[in-house]
């Protein structure tokens, strides 16, 4: 398995997509931490900040965890890498899970630009606030300006902005799922994908305010208001729960898409 | 001695209620050169990616190097294969398109890449990428691509399309030299019977998802060689006419009486003539023989 991670790892590096989507977000994180400074200034109002809320991790994530796992995923379906995969001593299982691992681990990656305007932005101090409240790495920054340096402070932000990368690569485990069903049709996939992840975004927050027992359903997925809201005061039992489900789903939709590609036809 | 590498034991593949293949049996021996022969559609690819995984028979079972059931998935690191078109990514280079396979079958090796360009032609390619490369030249880099485990089995379909006539030659003896100096065997699919004559040295006949025939060159060349027929009341008056005076023993005496004559074939006239200055009464006497293309086609259209 860690030859095919690697084989991933080679080609994701000659990739010009991978490097673009990487710049994209480092501009989109950029951009957040400025306005949410600015915000925090007075030089920008709470009105205008608002139409900068798609450049948030939120948005920008969900979208560039579905452009991944078509690129990944379709992408190896379309100039037959996958064939190549399974041709060899690798089973299924094993093809799969090589790839969730290289996928998941992408998603980190690509959480790097937002996690650390976070953690620059909480050691420069400069006064931000979070106009957007569902962004952890923005709740770090405005934090910045509530909790004094500490080194124990920011290893948890460090800390923090990990579990937060594993939580969206648990959040958009499904469209992984979806790339293997929909094999070389990226265009599908990402589509739909985003699609699902805004809805169930979306969806979960308002199931979580219909009733206690919805809320508690809720906290025990990637939607959690628990991984949302991690900060300086979230306690480590709250992160431990939020790995253990983010693992559980990654894991969960890990065995689904196996199910789902176990005897299915490799053009 | 040689060993089975590779036997299918009724395999039957169904898409709904098409039925793609058909209770196929096929046994392929180490160090020969399978050629299967088939047009579109009659199950060729199909039976390709079974034996490769890249399928589920819907019935029947595979044995890979003695080994059946979950036990072939490991055996299948034995084999190379080319499916149509190669697994490339258009915008690495010939290199770094071996380099990524290497990496994926944790091959340590390195200078088996610039070996294996080398081997098929494009060592010379440099910065060239995958997607500028013509048809012929993604052929040669898949054809090196299987070859990169050092493959015990090379399953290649269709290997020869897109290349020029040298491209052909090239190939040909690429794959005759696998299986000469490395005892690689080959199972290899084409429409073109002409080029698989020239290197094949077992044919598998499929029509219609069903094995028509497994035989071998020289049976083949048996079946495919030219004659005469003559038919005669006095074999053996016949027959001591050919030895003593057209001083051949290449015949055979058939059951029913008749003789094949293997040579003279274009010496009709030469023939006729002594046996009628031999006084040999003929009731029949005609060419007979079959082209490749015309066995295939009479070996196709068998109910």
């Amino acid at each position: 398995m860690i030859n095919l991670i690697k084989a991933d790892f080679y080609k994701i590096h000659r990739s010009a997509i991978y490097k673009v989507l990487f710049l994209i977000l480092t501009a989109c994180a950029v951009a957040t931490t400025l306005v949410s400074h600015f915000v925090s200034t007075g030089d920008i109002g709470f009105e205008t900040a608002g139409t900068a809320a798609l450049l948030t991790d939120v948005v920008m994530m969900n979208l560039a965890s579905c452009i991944i796992a078509g690129q990944l995923v379709c992408g190896d379906f379309e100039n037959k890498l996958i064939q190549s995969a399974l041709t060899g001593t690798n089973g299924r299982f094993t093809v799969v899970c090589g790839k969730m691992i290289t996928y998941t681990l992408l998603v980190g990656i690509m959480t790097l630009p937002y996690a650390l305007s976070a953690i620059i932005g909480y050691v420069l101090d400069a006064g931000f606030c979070n106009p957007y409240s569902a962004s952890v790495y923005l709740k770090i920054l405005f934090e910045s300006t509530t909790v004094d340096f500490s080194v124990a402070a920011l290893l948890k932000y460090i800390v923090i902005t990990a579990i937060m990368a594993l939580a969206y690569a648990a959040q958009t485990a499904f469209v992984f799922m979806l790339a293997f069903l929909f094999k070389n049709k990226a265009l599908i996939v990402t589509t739909i994908g985003f699609i699902a992840c805004v809805f169930f975004g979306m969806t979960s927050s308002m199931i979580a305010g219909i009733s206690d027992t919805a809320n508690e359903l809720i906290s025990w997925t990637p939607f959690s208001a628990d991984a949302y809201n991690m900060g300086n005061d979230t306690e480590i039992g709250t992160m431990i729960k939020v790995i253990g489900i983010s693992l559980a789903f990654i894991a969960a939709f890990t065995y689904i898409t196996y199910l789902t590609f176990k005897k299915s036809e490799i053009k | 001695m040689a060993n089975t590498i590779l036997r299918t034991e009724n395999i039957t593949k169904k898409y709904g209620d098409t039925q793609v293949l058909s209770n196929v049996n096929i046994t392929l021996e180490s160090g020969r050169i399978y050629g299967l022969i088939g047009v579109n559609g009659a199950g060729k690819t199909t039976l390709m990616r079974q034996i490769l995984g890249l399928s589920v028979p819907t019935s029947g079972e595979i044995e890979l190097f003695g080994k059946r059931g979950k036990a072939i998935s490991k055996e299948r690191g034995r084999l190379g294969c080319l499916i149509e078109s190669p697994g490339l990514v258009l915008n690495l280079t010939a290199k770094q398109n071996l380099h990524l396979h290497r990496v994926m079958h944790g091959i340590a090796d390195a200078d088996i890449e610039d070996k294996l360009l080398e081997t098929v032609g494009l060592a010379n390619t440099g910065k060239k990428k995958a997607k500028d490369f013509s048809l012929g030249m993604k052929q040669r880099l898949g054809i090196a691509i299987a070859l990169l485990t050092n493959p015990e089995l090379v399953i290649l379909d269709e290997p020869i399309n897109g290349l020029d006539p040298i491209g052909v030659v090239e190939i040909r003896e690429l794959i005759k030299r696998l299986c000469d100096e490395k005892g690689m065997t080959i199972l290899i699919s084409s429409h073109n019977l002409p080029e698989l004559y020239q290197c094949a040295t077992d044919y598998i006949i499929i029509d219609h998802g069903e094995i028509k025939e497994q035989i071998t060159l020289e049976e083949l060349e048996e079946k495919c060689k030219h004659y005469l027929q003559i038919e005669t009341p006095d074999t053996a008056k016949l027959a001591e006419v050919l030895e003593s005076k057209l001083g051949t023993t290449n015949f055979k005496v058939m059951p029913d009486g008749s003789v094949q004559l293997y040579d003279f074939t274009d010496e009709k006239e030469k023939v006729t003539d002594v046996l009628f200055e031999n006084g040999v009464k003929t009731t029949g006497f005609s060419l007979k023989g079959e082209t490749l293309e015309n066995y295939f086609i009479s070996a196709v259209s068998k109910k």
